[in-house]
């Protein structure tokens, strides 16, 4: 068995499948301690990052070693990786590190040192939170720094042209607000200075002026944003200690000045009032400011003066906008892992908008550290619910709601508890308006924690009984102990946010959150782009993916005639919607001569796929309508395939061992992959789907992907789609879990066969989801799609 | 380190009859394990007290006897096994979990021949170490 023959090729790309699977169990790992789930130390981010590194290398190796050293720029881009992980582990930022200049889209929490709190809460919060904060950029330690020596007309000049991208971003120039913070490793975020400019050369001689003025003073960074005006500014402590009330956020509000100069200014007219952190958010207890009589009050209406020519008993916000501002304190504060102080503007049109965040001033050691802390934490008896796997440490209380995929987003209360059967993929939009996510059915490896974990909610997945909370009865969640309670436990969320506002900041987490963004993020997806290249690999997913792409494009490429050394392949010999051929690659069939039964299937994946695929009642009778338009796009691909090489317009093919099995269907001019391995270890088995093509014109194939993408996501799959090609992908799963979902993919592959044709509309898209999920029993008859929403 | 106030219970009615919670001495010179563990045990019903510093943990188990002693192996200044030696010499009875980064079959070894009751290796899960907790328990009889 030599380099090049069909075995070397199947066993090293088993060789490929072993490293992935490792380097994607390690990755989790370290994803999932950021969520809480185990105690770490910097020695574990050490090992952990050389294992990862060493994985990725051996998937990078044996690729070379299948494709005859085709992709060794893979090295290339495996070693630009490593370097950066290594800068990191030894105190470094990272290849931004030397970045003078950042926009928000580049900046994640990991880089708080290097652009201040200010900005990357910001950037954090709007861009990928998709809560009110404007966009905006960074000037860096290292630029504020260089800014200082001989470089500071280069540095000043890149501010301008980060500031005339943004202008650019915003439809035009805006006055814009600078705020320069403490930043640094040791830096908290703390607020020096503020200014204002109204050009992009003014924005570069203020931030020189920053600079100037704090020469010498220790790591400091600006942050640059667009000024934002309306009725009302103000802040809102998101932890506010009052001896006499219970955990409460303490929101001041004040008309915003109509002068530029100082528009956030804190003015004598000032209201506070004090919130329940807990939703609905109830006022606890308000100091309003006496006003006179031109002040501007909810709805524009001056009240009826109760005393003189002043104001009583008027605040300047509603209780329902204070009850919108706490929850997006909260969301800021899980975010953030702690308490914070958020300054606002609230819009002419009633919206709010966060413009700055610090971390907050005053620290209650007495509130974790008290003699009660420990005993008046509720006891295992009081527990409505316990058990599963935490997804995301931390505590939630709120109004329990249920949710599936089909729930609306704007639907679920903020703040609330959402509860669901499955930790569905498609729950993410949702994941970010909750105070803590429930789910029966769903591990911390899954995609949803993973969502949960970068919104920093409370999450426990695997939950037995879940869904039997009542709906709309308050409840707390300590994802730590994996128990719910009844009611709202204030001692509980007390300490947790205590707990938080350490865990948050402490430097082992910054450096995990740093070290993920060179491991984790999957940038190259669609394997037909241009871009699918070595070149373009940025993290060690990229390498691991590309590497298994390759090596999956490099199998099928394999002469199914034999003579490459893999054997004849041995055919289908059931009542199949189509011819296919099997290759025996270890333990994948049994018996002998040129056919082969189902029974004589020995592969675990296989088998459950042939199963799915020869169901009589999803396949679809007869010949399908074609129209004209369908025709003639389909001749165009037929003399596309018939000037295809044999190999690519080959027969149905199936690679089968005894835990994997790799089939290539082409069904008409569809293109359908399916990958899998599924044995004992559910750690070890996936599945990987992916499909392309179609006889219909273009809408029509869309639609067929859209038909694809819905059923996929409800399998549980995390799926992707552009145009035509559907990419879907589980991992992790139980052994029987992995065998239904198969078997489902097998009915999906023959009940979509021409299906296309058929799909004249958008409204055939739901009907035919519909019928197939019901004819597999996934969702009850008459039940309502998100096509149907 | 952490700011360590002794828990003391709260005076009361019932305070006679409420049941003697387990004391748990946390000793790891890495910060974030004891910021992770301390609120953990104290939420999960224990009293716990948590140390960076070797020399600090020492002189808070000359002052008094804690039911189980959670510490790491290799920290700066004194050995975890050293640390392990000296708490058994004052108290025969108090159980001893090590927790280390570093495991191999060696230390584990040597851990146990001193009396450990348990290894655990880092990272682990905060369950399997409220394991181990609550097996100590159960074999001392410190529930009903």
């Amino acid at each position: 068995m030599g380099p090049g023959s069909a075995r070397f090729l199947f066993r090293t790309f088993k060789r490929i499948l072993a490293a992935n699977t490792a380097a994607l169990e390690g990755m989790a790992r370290m994803d999932r301690a950021l969520g809480g789930e185990y105690v770490f130390d910097t020695a574990y981010l050490e090992s952990a990052v050389r294992e990862v590194c060493r994985l990725t290398h051996l998937s990078a190796y044996h690729l070379n070693g299948m494709a005859d050293e085709t992709y060794v720029g893979l090295y290339d881009a495996y070693l630009a990786v490593k370097d950066a992980l290594e800068d990191i582990l030894a105190g470094g930022m990272g290849p931004l590190a030397a970045r003078r200049v950042l926009s928000f889209a580049e900046i994640g929490w990991e880089l708080e040192p290097l652009v201040g709190l200010v900005a990357v809460g910001l950037a954090v919060l709007g861009r990928r939170m998709g809560l009110p904060a404007p966009d905006g950029l960074a000037v860096t330690v290292t630029g504020m720094a260089e800014l200082s020596g001989d470089e500071r007309e280069g540095v000043v000049a890149e501010v301008e042209a980060g500031v005339a991208a943004l202008f650019a971003r915003l439809g035009g120039p805006r006055p814009l607000e600078l705020t320069l913070v403490t930043a640094g490793t040791d830096g908290a975020g703390k607020i020096l200075a503020t200014a204002f400019a109204d050009s992009a050369q003014a924005a570069g001689l203020a931030v020189a002026g920053f600079a100037r003025d704090h020469c010498g003073g220790g790591a400091v960074a600006v942050c640059l944003r667009p000024l934002l005006t309306g009725v009302l500014a103000g802040t809102l402590q998101t932890l506010a200690h009052d001896p006499n009330l219970p955990p409460a956020m303490l929101a001041v509000a004040w008309p915003m000045a109509a002068s530029a100069a100082a528009p956030h200014a804190l003015p004598a007219l000032a209201d506070r009032c004090w919130f329940s952190r807990t939703a609905p958010h109830a006022p606890l207890r308000t100091r309003l400011a006496v006003k006179p009589l031109d002040s501007v009050l909810p709805g524009g209406r001056p009240l009826t003066p109760s005393r003189g020519r002043s104001l009583r008993g008027s605040g300047f916000i509603t209780p329902q906008q204070g009850a919108v501002l706490a929850e997006l304190g909260l969301a800021a504060e899980r975010a953030l892992g702690g308490p914070c102080l958020l300054s606002w503007v609230l819009a002419a049109d009633g919206g709010f908008w966060l413009t700055g965040l610090e971390p907050a001033e005053t620290a209650f050691p007495e509130w974790s550290q008290g003699s009660d802390a420990a005993a008046s934490v509720p006891g295992e008896t009081e527990r409505l619910l316990s058990g599963g796997h935490i997804a995301c440490a931390g505590v939630g209380a709120g109004p329990v709601v249920l949710l599936n995929d089909d729930t609306p987003v704007a639907s679920v209360p903020l703040g609330s508890v959402g509860v669901a059967s499955i930790a569905s993929p498609a729950l993410s939009r949702i994941v970010p308006r909750l105070g803590a996510l429930l789910a029966e059915v769903g591990g911390p490896a899954s995609h949803l924690a993973t969502v949960a974990r970068e919104n920093r909610v409370p999450a426990i997945f695997g939950l037995a009984g879940a869904t039997a909370l009542a709906v709309g009865t308050m409840v707390t969640v300590d994802a730590e102990q994996t128990a719910v309670y009844p009611g709202v436990v204030e001692s509980l969320l007390r300490q947790a946010a205590m707990q938080g506002a350490r865990l948050g900041s402490e430097p082992e987490y910054l450096i995990l959150r740093r070290l993920l963004r060179h491991i984790r993020p999957l940038n190259l997806v669609d394997p037909a782009a241009g871009n699918f290249d070595p070149a373009h690999c940025r993290t060690c997913h990229d390498i691991l993916h590309f590497a298994h792409e390759k090596a999956v494009g490099l199998l099928l490429a394999i002469d199914s005639s034999g003579r490459r050394s893999l054997g004849a392949p041995r055919r289908l010999r059931e009542d199949s919607p189509f011819e296919l051929g099997i290759v025996d690659v270890g333990g994948g069939l049994t018996g002998t001569g040129d056919t082969v039964g189902l029974a004589e299937v020995t592969s675990l994946p296989l088998k459950a796929l042939l199963e799915g695929l020869l169901r009589r009642d999803v396949q679809r009778p007869g010949p399908a309508h074609l129209g004209l338009g369908d025709v003639m796009a389909g001749m165009v691909r037929t003399s596309q395939a018939l000037a295809a090489t044999p190999e690519a317009a080959g027969a149905n093919l199936a690679l089968a061992a005894g835990d994997y099995a790799n089939i290539t269907l082409r069904l008409g001019y569809h293109f359908s992959v399916v990958d899998a391995v599924v044995s004992d270890r559910p750690e070890h088995n996936f599945i990987y789907f992916r499909f392309a093509g179609g006889f219909a014109d273009g809408d029509r194939r869309a639609r067929r992907a859209a038909l694809l993408l819905t059923v996929l996501e409800r399998l549980g799959f995390r799926a992707s789609r552009q145009g035509d090609l559907v990419v879907g992908k589980r991992k992790l799963l139980e052994t029987g879990e992995a065998l239904s979902v198969l078997r489902f993919l097998g009915a999906l592959a023959a009940y979509t066969r021409q299906l296309d044709v058929e799909l004249a509309s958008e409204d055939d898209v739901a009907r035919f989801a519909r019928q197939f999920l019901e004819l597999c029993g996934l969702v009850p008859p008459n039940a309502a799609t998100p096509e149907d929403a | 380190m952490i700011p360590d106030t002794p828990d003391t219970r709260a005076p009361g009615p019932d305070a006679s009859t409420e049941r003697r919670r387990t004391s748990i001495l946390i000793l790891d010179d890495e910060p974030i394990v004891c910021k992770r563990l301390k609120p953990f045990f104290q939420k999960a019903g224990y009293e716990a007290e948590a140390f960076n510093q070797p020399a600090e943990a020492l002189a808070r188990v000359e002052e008094r006897r804690f039911d189980v002693v959670i510490t790491d192996l290799k920290m700066q200044g004194l050995d975890g096994l050293a640390f392990l030696g000296k708490v058994k010499a004052l108290y025969p009875d108090t159980d001893v979990i090590v927790i280390t980064g570093f495991a191999t079959l060696e230390t584990a070894r040597e851990s146990f021949r001193k009396g450990v009751f348990d290894f655990v290796a880092k990272p682990f899960k905060l369950t399997k170490i409220l394991d181990g907790v609550r097996r100590i328990e159960k074999e001392r009889g410190l529930v009903p």
